[in-house]
């Protein structure tokens, strides 16, 4: 069309000056130029193996992007990508650059060594530079010298080692958040924003302040609070003193002067410790154990095990009498309390209240420091007159091995019956079983299914093959989704409680409910609604112990879902403040600091305010936070990793005699400088005068990407094993233009686009004969376009397409399951969430590069996975690419889209007919193809307008709104016909 | 299979390609379009048809390949089975009396031998011997028999048709590596993986479906990774990826018309793209034009021969009961399996089943016992009934996991519950049909199933000798990339002929 308009001999010429110097067209310049790029960076979005975690380093992208649009010099492009993190006082710009050596995958397996991944990094690193630059497979020299190669191993290793210093682990680990840029990492922060953070922050630490100061009236609550709890008569503590003492797998434990007990020597995979206290008292009623930090053990932490972590998984006891040692009986112990609980999976005390199911508390060791404490009660009062032994056993047996903890100390207490009315309940996790999902809704509400028998929850127990499983997203009061579609599920907890009481629970579901009690059945709802906060009231009779709460949840459709909320008594004691029953020396400082704010939280309400400030002041600076780029980027040791030549390429085989100093291979040349070389050396050399290769290279693949082949077809690989070029010349002399040019990118395409070469026809002529091949070029090279192309193109003639320029990466449509059925069940890309509106519509650049899973359209049209550096796409040719083309959602989408487009801007068939052709393929249908549009539209109009019912079905397909006016008969035949341009070969070949 | 009736037309566009396609290689002017669709196929194409093409000498596909297959094949077909995760050969498969009076002593220095181990297990001070808890029965094959595992009773059934190999090693101590080591010959990603150097090799005997498929089952223990690598083409053109057959309505990706689309909207949609394409041809010359007009027909006809071949309801009862109950769930063990020798009928070359969940660091016994209970009766039931249709013989099977599992528990010991860490210095597999010598064992183990006494098999000879019985020379099944022959082989391999009839 531009040529229409512009007449002028130059106007081929002038359209090209357009694009790289007005919007859009030079942003869409900069995002055609850039995918080779990515491609050849290895650009992903997640790490690429095991978890295959997501991450962050679409900022090093967008600085492609802009780098392109902005035409910088190709010279500083390569420099400040290899060594923009080494420049003096760098710009973040030129840090962002230094990401393109971080785009590798990298790996967080459990058991993979940090060496192996180090050397693998480097390894990567190095022959990508070598595709990239070079046209050098140096790769083949990893493992030992070839006898035709130029470059030894020697100096492989000597490349290497520029690229072998990164301030970085071998193996990760995964975190929750998905965004995270991998370390070394950048949080790009505009100065203003840098501000605004340091006050938010400073404003944070005085609004903590404030609150966690107690007023002097609130000291004082608190004062006469914890001395009332711990008074004579309503909770007193003592000692005992201290008998036999033994461990099951024989640690030594020793006495120490606080009466507490350290475990040394062989630490035991599982064990239990059994102490014994002798006492006069009478009338106790519970337990306090302490596990305290040791400098003996690991990090100085609570546990044994090397992280410094323990858990317990039971705790058993039993009272003799001295007077009369045939008089005992086993203690039963009816709830607990711990002052802190690991919080990342299903650790809470009340798991050790059963020692038979492998459940455990866990005390963090390993993630924070301090003393922990934990409290019992017992059903019945306990101790003889004339004297007790208590013989307390604590056991530590489950998978984690060696977690037993290094010191331990018990207390007796003696509570009156009012405090342990007033004691909170204590309540393990909760638990779901199901769905189950065959059956009608009614069989649903009346087939029990086992899970609502009487006793404790059975973990070991399969009901119709399913079991309890940790449900980890089931919180107090919050709406929570339960499975989706018909059937039933069951969420179930314990709860323990000192004494026997009501308990009030509010509830919702979606749908119906049925509650049981320890097997019996206390409420039963059968409805149709969606999940609400208080829709159903249930007053529980509690017995002292254990009592078993499962809801079984009837879903008749849709979402199903489940709300709880116990009502607490103002009387109850918070939680938290639970920590005043403890004696002061038995109480860790931070433990303290949250009774306070337990207690203020509860019974003062200027307490409440200070933490309201305190929460929306850490909202908004998370908010912020979330709000800032990070991307990965370079960062040098301070003290350089050494190098050596590795045997066979082994990562476990330096060969110490042959430590290896930074260079280059001497074939190319060498570095001139005084000092140790860096990067920056490295980068400079590449594109100084010494080095004409980088230019070659570089032309070279601009070459391919005009004609779909490069003068040296093998664009990776300039060596002897590559493609001979069929233009040497050409080569060279493009090589120097481009370099002479002060490495002006746009000159030396336009160089090539200008040329008779590129602007001539495509269809074969008589010269065929002469040059079969084409080698000559005697026509232009048809190539199909790339699989970006091909969707972004759809996006365009449907109008869909949203021309945005970077940002992070989008997830458009694309079939369900594809990442699940691949990821691990832990790995923070395991569920594909589907972008919204714009999201779904970008071009295919910005599409979300999950590794393991790529975007599924893209792989069929050839593009490749982005896990190590791909020079050139091999284009085929397959049966799937015609299927996406034909069902993607999108494609059917966009055809309709186009469809409406089309619809609403012509009028006559015969218009709408040369609209449709002339926009999706750039030129008019020939008399024959119009001919044939007609026809097939007759029968599209007949066969919809008989069955409307499928026409609303097709029309329906995709997220953007339907043209109301539109009929749908119309619409769906004329979306087939776009769905048949768009797939053919005039649409998606380039001639 | 085309629906379309053809009156005006002189040839169906497939034969007219097919001819277009051989004239044009014989005069040797195939070279200018890179990756030249089905002319990359190195054997045939990718879609046979009856016509044997000629091969394409492009960069990446060498003129030796013009010479295949360079035997006989033996084998027309694979099926193989991976057990992702690893599975434990001292729970199955390797038979160690001995151990059961060893239990929880320290596993001998001179056994490990420094040998490195993961970091999950290389902080324990202890690697205490955990025998198996679960009994061996002796079952008949063409030797003195075989013992294996109580847990595979079904395929204990079978082991006179079975090749057990004890002796497999590999280099990779972890998941990641040691998949895409046993998937592609190498540990780093980045290379084509078994399925597609057979598909490139051997190309497609099928007309309407693609020459690698992949399915994939999730297990009942602790899963792993996969990724998409693991059955990626590598530098091989990515047409010999492999297709996943998938559970559900969608067996194939973007199979199914959009809703409201019937068979008779998209059959004219096609002929109006043809017309379209057509033209383009005739402008332009470009063979490529042909062969997506072929192409194009193809994924037509997959719309129908992948739901028919989904559809098992034409299956008789008693085969159904062979594969055992869960055949009826899609996606299960036991469905794949019958998939695959549905897939096999079909002519697909190389097919994959993924099953998941063998990663067995603790709670072995447990997650063990359902692994086993999901795969025996079926795979055992896949061998048999390729037997009674007359297929065993010329369809080569494969059952294995990346690597083995060490004799030392993995965290708390007792009689009935270990766990296992990764172990690459020994494992065991199993082969059936295709030329392969059955019911024998080879190779051995030490008695702590630690290292390799006997007849060692490396990942690539079993790679080469797979290949050897497909008709292919390991050694010669190469292609150029970044001006180097790769092969599935790397620089290694050998054909061990012992396992050879």
């Amino acid at each position: 069309m531009f040529f229409l308009n512009h007449k002028r001999p130059d106007a081929y010429e002038q359209m090209i000056d357009m694009i790289f110097s007005e919007e859009p067209y030079r942003t869409r310049y900069a995002e055609r130029m850039a995918t080779p790029w990515l491609d050849l960076a290895r650009y992903g979005d997640t790490s690429g193996i095991h978890m295959d975690a997501g991450r962050s380093i679409w900022p090093w992208r967008d600085w492609v992007l802009e780098s392109y649009r902005d035409n910088q010099p190709f010279d500083q492009f390569v420099i400040d990508q290899l060594a923009g993190d080494l420049m003096d006082n760098p710009t973040q710009n030129q840090i962002i650059a230094s990401g393109f050596n971080r785009n590798h995958v990298t790996s967080d397996e459990g058991g993979a060594i940090s060496d192996e991944y180090l050397l693998m990094y480097a390894v990567d690193r190095t022959n990508t530079l070598g595709s990239v630059f070079l046209g050098l497979t140096v790769g083949c020299a990893q493992c030992h010298d070839h006898k035709f190669d130029p470059v030894s191993t020697e100096e492989y290793y000597g490349l290497l080692s520029f690229f072998n210093n990164n301030e970085e682990p071998g193996v990760y680990s995964q975190i929750p958040d998905p965004y995270r840029a991998m370390e070394p990492a950048y949080e790009i922060l505009r100065p203003e924003d840098r501000e605004r953070m340091e006050e938010l922050e400073r404003y944070l630490q005085a609004t903590i302040e404030e609150r966690d100061t107690p007023t002097p009236d609130e000291a004082q609550g608190i004062a006469a609070f914890a001395k009332d709890l711990r008074a004579e008569g309503n909770w007193s503590w003592e000692r005992g003193r201290i008998g036999h003492t033994s461990s099951s797998h024989g640690a030594i434990l020793k006495l120490q002067p606080d009466g507490s007990l350290l475990a040394s020597g062989t630490i035991p995979d599982v064990d239990d410790y059994t102490i014994t206290l002798s006492t006069n008292a009478t009338g106790l009623r519970s337990i306090m154990l302490e596990i305290m930090e040791d400098p003996s053990l690991p990090y100085g932490r609570v546990g044994r095990a090397p992280n410094g972590n323990a858990i317990m998984s039971g705790i058993s006891a039993e009272v003799v009498s001295q007077a009369d040692p045939t008089q005992k009986r086993p203690l039963d112990i009816t709830w607990a309390w711990a002052d802190v609980e690991q919080p990342n999976s299903d650790f809470k005390v009340v798991n050790s209240l059963r020692s038979d199911d492998g459940r455990v508390w866990a005390l963090g060791g390993h993630e924070q420091s301090g003393d922990r404490v934990a409290l019992f009660t017992t059903r019945e009062p306990f101790g003889y007159e004339g004297g007790t032994d208590v013989i307390v056993t604590l056991h530590f047996h489950s998978v984690y091995a060696k977690h037993s903890p290094g010191r331990v100390r018990l207390q007796l207490g003696r509570p009156n019956e009012d405090v342990l009315d007033r004691l909170p309940s204590a309540r393990t996790n909760w638990y779901i079983v199901g769905p189950y999902t065959t059956g009608s809704n009614a069989e649903h509400y009346d087939t029990a299914y086992g899970p609502e028998e009487a006793g404790p929850l059975r973990f070991d127990k399969k009901y119709r093959k399913q079991a309890w499983r940790y449900a980890p997203g089931v919180k107090e009061a919050e709406n929570v989704r339960l499975a989706a579609g018909s059937g039933a599920e069951y969420v179930g907890c314990e709860i323990y409680v000192p004494t026997a009481r009501n308990m009030n629970i509010s509830l919702g579901s979606d749908d119906g409910i049925m509650v049981y009690h320890d097997g019996e059945l206390v409420l039963e709802r059968r409805v149709n609604r969606g999940v609400a906060a208080d829709q159903d009231q249930l007053e529980l009779d509690l017995q002292p112990g254990r009592n078993t709460l499962v809801c079984k949840v009837v879903n008749t459709g849709g979402q199903g879902g489940i709300y709880h909320r116990e009502i607490i008594p103002e009387s109850t004691i918070p939680g938290d403040a639970l920590a005043f029953v403890v004696p002061d020396d038995a109480v860790a400082d931070t433990t303290r600091t949250r009774a306070e704010a337990a207690w203020r939280r509860t019974y003062s309400t200027g307490y409440l305010e200070a933490e309201a400030k305190v929460q929306e002041t850490q909202a908004s600076l998370a908010e912020m936070k979330q709000g800032i780029p990070k991307t990965m980027i370079m960062q040098e040791r301070e003290e350089v990793r050494p190098t050596y030549v590795m045997m066979r390429g082994a990562y476990d085989q330096p060969d110490m005699n042959r430590p290896v100093t930074r260079g280059v291979p001497a074939i190319l040349g060498s570095l001139q400088t005084d000092e140790v070389p860096n990067r920056q050396d490295l980068a400079r050399w590449l594109m100084g005068e010494e080095n004409p290769i980088t230019a070659r290279v570089t032309v070279n693949r601009t070459w391919e990407m005009l004609f779909g082949r490069g003068i040296v077809e093998t664009v990776e690989d300039f060596g002897y094993q590559g493609s001979w070029p069929t233009h040497p010349e050409l080569l060279d002399w493009l090589a120097a233009d481009f370099r002479d040019s002060g490495w002006d990118v746009q000159e030396s395409l336009k160089t090539i686009l200008l040329s008779a070469t590129y602007r001539q026809d495509s269809r074969v002529n008589p010269l065929n004969a002469a040059d079969p091949n084409n080698d000559l070029y005697h026509h232009y090279p048809r190539q199909r376009l790339t699989a970006e192309q091909i969707r972004d193109q759809a996006l365009y003639v449907s109008g869909l397409l949203i021309e945005q320029m970077g940002g992070p990466s989008v997830k458009p449509y694309q079939p369900d399951g594809l990442w699940q059925e691949v990821a691990m069940q832990q790995s923070n890309t395991r569920n594909f969430e589907r972008g919204m509106d714009k999201d779904l519509w970008r071009r295919s650049l910005y599409t979300y590069w999950k590794r393991a899973a790529p975007p599924p359209s893209m792989m069929a049209l050839d593009a490749p996975t982005r896990e190590y550096c791909s020079p050139r796409r091999i284009t085929t040719n397959t049966p799937l690419q015609a299927l996406v083309l034909w069902n993607d959602e999108q494609f059917v989408e966009a055809a309709r889209l186009a469809a409406q487009r089309i619809m609403l801007e012509a009028d006559s068939d015969d218009a709408r007919i040369d609209l449709l052709f002339q926009r999706c393929t750039g030129s008019p249908p020939s008399p024959a193809i119009a001919a044939a549009f007609h026809e097939t539209l007759v029968e599209y109009r007949q066969k919809f307008g008989v069955d409307s019912e499928r026409a609303t079905q097709l029309v329906a397909v995709g997220e953007a709104p339907i043209a109301e006016d539109l009929p749908a008969a119309e619409l769906a035949a004329w979306t087939m016909l776009v769905n048949a341009v768009l797939s053919s070969d005039a649409a998606i070949v380039k001639d | 299979m085309a629906q379309r009736p053809i009156t005006d037309k002189p040839a169906d566009p497939l034969e007219e390609y097919l001819c277009n396609l051989t004239r044009r290689r014989f005069f040797g002017s195939m070279a200018t379009s890179v990756g030249a669709g089905l002319g990359m196929s190195a054997l045939s194409s990718l879609m046979a048809d009856g016509a044997q093409t000629a091969i394409t000498t492009t960069e990446g596909a060498k003129e030796i390949l013009a010479n295949l297959p360079h035997y006989a094949p033996k084998a027309r077909r694979v099926i193989y089975m991976h057990m992702e995760g690893a599975p434990s050969q001292l729970d199955l498969f390797d038979y160690k009396p001995v151990l059961a009076e060893r239990f929880d002593e320290d596993l001998p220095d001179s056994i490990r031998n420094g040998q490195r181990i993961t970091t999950m297990t290389s902080g324990q001070d202890r690697f205490p011997v955990a025998p198996t808890m679960f009994k061996f029965d002796r079952y008949e094959n063409n030797e003195d028999g075989v013992m294996l595992s109580e847990l595979l009773p079904y395929t204990g059934a079978i082991a006179h048709e079975l090749c057990f190999i004890h002796s497999m090693h590999t280099p990779s101590i972890n998941h990641e590596p040691g998949i895409t080591f046993f998937q592609t010959g190498h540990e780093q990603p980045g290379r084509p993986c078994f399925g597609s150097w057979m598909s490139y090799g051997l190309g497609s005997e099928s007309r309407d479906l693609p020459a690698f498929v992949v399915m994939i089952t999730q297990g009942y223990g602790n899963m792993q990774a996969l990724s998409a690598r693991f059955w990626g083409s590598g530098f091989l053109p990515s047409e010999h990826q492999g297709c996943k057959l998938r559970a559900g309505r969608d067996a194939v990706l973007y199979l199914r018309d959009p809703d409201g689309v019937s068979r008779d909207d998209r059959r004219k949609m096609l002929d109006l793209a043809s017309k379209i394409n057509e033209e383009e041809y005739g402008k332009s010359l470009d063979p490529e034009v042909t062969a997506r007009i072929a192409q194009y027909e193809m994924a037509y006809r997959m719309q129908m021969s992948v739901p028919e071949l989904t559809d098992i309801s034409t299956e008789r009862p008693e085969t159904l009961e062979m594969y055992g109950e869960d055949v009826k769930t899609p996606g299960t063990f036991a469905a794949n399996c019958l998939q695959a020798r549905r897939l096999a009928e079909r002519g697909v070359r190389f097919i994959q089943l993924y099953m998941r969940g063998w990663d067995q660091h603790g709670n072995l016994p447990g997650e063990i016992r359902a692994q086993c209970k999901a795969v025996d009766q079926a795979q055992a039931a896949l061998v048999q009934d390729l037997r009674q249709r007359g297929m065993l013989d010329e369809t080569l099977v494969l059952w294995a996991g990346e690597f083995g599992r060490t004799v030392y528990c993995q965290g708390p010991l007792s009689e009935t519950n270990y766990g296992r860490d990764h172990h690459p210095r020994c494992f065991s597999l199993w082969l059936a049909g295709g030329g392969i010598k059955p019911g024998i064992s080879y190779g051995k183990t030490d008695d702590y199933s630690y290292n390799v006494i006997e007849n060692p098999v490396a990942v690539h000879d079993l790679h080469a000798t797979m290949q050897h019985l497909l008709g292919l020379d390991h050694t010669r099944n190469t292609y150029r990339h970044q001006g180097r022959d790769y092969r599935l082989t790397d620089v290694h391999g050998n054909v061990i002929k012992d396992l050879l009839i």
